[in-house]
């Protein structure tokens, strides 16, 4: 295949080649004009721009597979894209490609709560799943904030986490299949659906795969009940290292919650001065919220002891939701904190990294420490159980000498991360915003194997181009040439 | 046999020492008798001895403690056993950050005995040997009977480092347990059965002890009341961490009985306990076992494969699973059988001639297909495994697992034919 090249003015797609789109999906599903494709052309990274040579809307798996296979046989590159919600740019259209929106494939198919499952299309947004099983005492487990808006696809391609993923697992802990359109056109199907399947865990494989192994059309899901008992807590803190040290201590002693969240100033300042206030003091250095769920009779016991500990690292109060009203309170603002804190300035950085959850205390304060020599701002708002830290810069995009700021703190943010033992993302995922970090955790041999399995999916690189593995990175196991990547 | 293996055997032994290579009499795979056993110490040393191994055309046959080599289908070609065994050394434990990493040959029960100090665990009970090492586990992907509680290997393994059959090293994942960095190949290398790159280090997750553990066994007069109970506790609040019915398993007059395994806070399991008691109605025995007779029935009831020559175990979506295990009692009165009712995984042991064997066992598996569920063949006799595939066909997913091996281990070197579709 022929690199395809890079330019940076809009690409249309030959009229003929959309013809046969509009007759696969029909004429209304097929967007060509530049004005109809603005709204694609970033994600809700909004620092890098692409607008697609077309999106494509799909009713079907079939419907999928005839546009993969009228693309594939033009040689035009295609994105998958779900809801866009996505924070590193994994559905932005690099190389003119089309975009395949999931958008119409929204059905739920079945729920069986015999076999606690349910089989959903992948643009089935992910709240809704749970508000139809939840009335049965049923709920899909994984709970990304953006989980309002955010596709079940986009979440298997993600491998998505969310608060209580501290005690339910990653996305990938929960799908038990997925109906998949490969970057061929063929549609196969990955996993045993809740029986052991034969062979290599393809569906582990490909959930977390950004997009560049195939399309998800469907996905078979576990449903979880619904806990008999909750107690949600509100720890106020006057530092964050005291805050840090509760955290490691709860996970130390033993006590798994269903969530454990920290929330440091210059957020709750965002949110409590924006619609989705939820109450928060704002004369505190951080909150933490812990959440304990199981069996009525146990979780008393445990909130106890997690609030004892809390109380001996100086927490000047430590609430307890009252109501399932408060609950909802509480968390409606901690899921919408990114939200809030996108109004403080004109733009914000979401930034996602991992650490041994022992290195909060350091790692926290360093992270202030390098928006302070950047003169920056940052706002932490993450799942501090499992040590997934987003550290949020709200900055001027228009101000060209602050964006070098943020790319150059981002930087230093990865960097400290990595060496305390950590990790680039925990849930957000690689895309194209975290591609040049990569390097930071594999070597080229380790990449070398992800690409020969990916060289397995989409041989022809065609299937959203130029994300996860950075383009300079080759594989003598493949047979494959070169992602064309170039940034702007 | 490959005409060069002195010259292999003296190249292996010129890298880690000639007391690490034995020439092979007493160990048999099947009808094979593999040239060469071979120990290296280190994962430098194992990606050395695979590079000479793969320069030489050898097959190479990964190997834990080397108790289960027989596993999977016949091996076409087996020319070296490679154990990690000497490689047992933990690496590194950090108990404020639940995570550790060890070397492929330490035992998991060793490591268990380690954590346990630290209030943690693996909570991974495999079926296998008492011995079996945390590689070997993570590439067959083993697990037990704690399996609805705590999950299988492939919930664990957060990072790897690999030695490949071309003598390179990578890794894959890493320290953390949230982790989405790149492709998840842990995923593809858990239960790859040695097909695909021989593990040196596993990073794994673990959990905090459960304070409190108890198993109840419950009999009754008849398997449908047994059953009707299971189905009741499984819609009521109580979240055992297993749930099994055996059969032939235990003495009791009906042979049949129903196991419970409550794991959490010491209120908690005393709390599922009575809740348990309270669905019982009179009409049922019920006992908590002790621990050490609790941990024994466990096992066995994994462990059905020890049990006789011929032994299966499928999985089945969980609304079918009491269904099937009542046909599977009925085609074998006289066996062993287990029924994990919280997975839909049901293990049967039982004793009988080839044919009779292959017969039962063609049966069982379209049992399996036809409720969507699939049978995996634990132990069997040469003839019969050389007639059925261990695991089934994979069907139209076959070209993609190929395209995978062939990336991996183009030479087809590492455990050929083990696997499924001829891998
Ligand atoms: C306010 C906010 C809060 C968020 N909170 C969280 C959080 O708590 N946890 C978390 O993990 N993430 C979070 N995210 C990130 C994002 O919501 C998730 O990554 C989500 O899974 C993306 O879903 P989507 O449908 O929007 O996918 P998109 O953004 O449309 O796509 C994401 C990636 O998946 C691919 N993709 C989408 N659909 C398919 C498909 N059907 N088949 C194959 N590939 C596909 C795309 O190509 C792209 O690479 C948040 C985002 C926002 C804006």
């Amino acid at each position: 295949m022929p690199p395809i090249a890079e330019t940076t003015k809009y690409q249309r797609v030959p009229q003929r080649v959309v013809d046969d789109l509009k007759a696969a999906v029909g004429e209304r599903f097929v967007l060509t004009e530049p004005d109809e494709l603005l709204v694609y052309e970033a994600d809700a990274l909004t620092v890098i721009k692409h607008l697609p040579a077309a999106v494509v809307l799909p009713k079907t798996a079939e419907e999928v597979s005839a546009v993969v296979k009228i693309l594939a046989a033009e040689n035009i590159p295609f994105t998958p894209r779900g809801a866009g919600t996505g924070l590193t740019g994994g559905s932005i259209a690099f190389n003119h490609s089309v975009i395949i929106e999931t958008a119409r494939l929204n059905r739920i198919l079945k729920i069986d709560y015999e076999n606690r499952l349910a089989v959903v299309e992948s643009g089935v947004i992910n709240v809704h799943l749970s508000q139809a099983t939840s009335p049965y005492g049923f709920h899909y487990a994984p709970d990304p904030s953006s989980q309002m808006a955010c596709t079940i696809g986009g979440n298997v391609s993600q491998n998505s986490g969310g608060p209580h993923c501290l005690k339910y697992g990653m996305t990938t802990n929960h799908i038990l299949a997925v109906e998949v359109v490969l970057p061929s056109g063929e549609i196969v199907n990955l996993g045993g659906g809740g029986v052991d399947a034969a062979g290599y865990d393809l569906l582990g494989a490909f959930v977390g795969s950004e997009g560049t192994f195939g399309i998800v059309t469907k996905a078979t899901v576990k449903l979880t009940r619904l806990p008999q008992g909750v107690k949600t807590l509100l720890g106020e803190f006057m530092t964050v290292t005291d805050a840090s040290r509760s955290v490691s201590e709860i996970i130390a002693a033993g006590i798994v919650p269903a969530a454990l969240e920290m929330i440091d100033r210059a957020t709750i300042i965002a949110v409590e001065n924006s619609i989705f206030a939820g109450g928060f003091p704002t004369d505190v250095a951080a909150l933490l919220i812990i959440e304990i769920d199981g069996l009525s009779v146990g979780i008393e016991d445990e909130a106890a002891r997690a609030v004892e500990i809390c109380l001996r690292h100086h927490a000047r109060a430590v609430r307890i939701a009252k109501d399932d009203a408060e609950r909802t309170k509480l968390w409606g603002a901690r899921k919408r904190a990114f939200g809030a804190m996108g109004r403080i300035n004109a733009d914000l950085m979401v930034q996602d990294a991992v650490i041994p959850r022992s290195k909060l205390p350091e790692v926290l304060d360093e992270i202030y420490a390098i928006a302070a020599r950047y003169s920056l701002n940052v706002a932490n708002v993450f799942h501090a159980g499992d040590g997934n830290l987003h550290p949020n810069i709200s900055y001027d995009g228009r101000n060209a000498d602050e964006v070098r700021r943020v790319e150059l703190a981002s930087k230093a943010i990865m960097q400290l991360c990595v060496e305390a033992g950590g990790t680039i993302t925990g849930e957000h995922g690689v895309g194209a915003d975290k591609i040049n970090y990569m390097e930071l955790i594999f070597s080229d041999a380790d990449m070398e194997r992800m690409l020969a399995v990916k060289n397995v999916f989409n041989p022809t690189g065609l299937c959203n181009p130029a994300k996860v593995i950075p383009a300079t990175k080759t594989c003598r196991y493949c047979s494959f040439g070169l992602e064309d990547f170039k940034k702007n | 046999m490959n005409k060069d293996h002195a010259s292999l055997a003296s190249s292996l032994a010129a890298l880690i020492g000639g007391d690490y290579v034995t020439k092979n009499q007493a160990l048999h795979l099947q009808e094979l008798t593999p040239t060469l056993i071979i120990k290296p110490a280190s994962a430098e040393q194992v990606r050395a001895c695979l590079a000479v191994c793969a320069e030489a055309d050898a097959a190479v046959i990964p190997a834990g403690a080397m108790t289960w080599l027989e596993g999977g289908n016949p091996l076409r070609r087996a020319d070296v056993v490679l154990s990690v065994e000497r490689l047992k050394r933990v690496i590194e434990y950090s108990p404020p950050d639940l995570m550790a990493i060890v070397e492929a040959g330490v035992a998991l029960r060793d490591f268990q005995a380690q954590t346990r100090s630290a209030g943690q665990w693996l909570p991974l009970d495999p079926a296998g040997a008492d011995g079996s090492t945390i590689g070997a586990i993570a590439a067959t992907a083993a697990s037990g009977a704690l399996r609805l509680g705590f999950g299988t290997p492939r919930d664990y393994v957060i990072g790897l480092r690999l030695a490949h059959i071309d003598g390179t090293e990578s890794r894959s994942g890493g320290r953390v347990a949230k982790n989405v960095a790149g492709y998840d190949l842990n995923k593809l290398y858990v239960g790859s059965f040695g097909t695909l790159a021989l593990m040196t280090e596993v990073n794994v997750k673990l959990r905090p002890l459960p304070e409190a553990s108890a198993t109840m066994m419950i009999t009754a007069a008849t398997l449908a009341r047994l059953l009707d109970l299971a189905r009741r506790i499984r819609a009521s609040a109580v979240q055992p961490v297993s749930i099994f019915l055996t059969a032939g398993l235990t003495e009791h007059a009906s042979g049949k009985a129903l196991l419970l395994r409550f794991m959490e806070s010491a209120a908690a399991v005393k709390y599922q306990l009575q809740e348990v008691e309270g669905l019982l109605e009179g009409e049922f025995q019920a006992a908590c076992l002790a621990v050490e007779e609790a941990e024994a029935l466990w096992k066995k009831a994994v462990n059905t494969d020890e049990l006789a020559d011929y032994a299966v175990r499928l999985s089945v979506p969980l609304a079918t699973v009491t269904e099937v295990f009542q046909q599977v009692l009925t085609r074998r009165a006289a066996s062993f059988a287990s029924a994990d009712l919280g997975v839909g995984i049901i293990r049967l042991a039982f004793p009988a001639d080839d044919q009779e064997a292959l017969e039962i066992i063609r049966d069982l598996r379209s049992t399996a297909t036809r409720v969507g569920g699939t049978l995996f063949i634990e132990g069997a006799a040469p003839k019969v495994k050389a007639a059925l595939d261990a695991w089934g066909e994979v069907g139209e997913l076959a070209k993609l697992m190929r395209g995978i091996k062939q990336n991996f281990d183009p030479q087809g070197l590492l455990s050929p034919g083990r696997f499924v579709a001829g891998m």
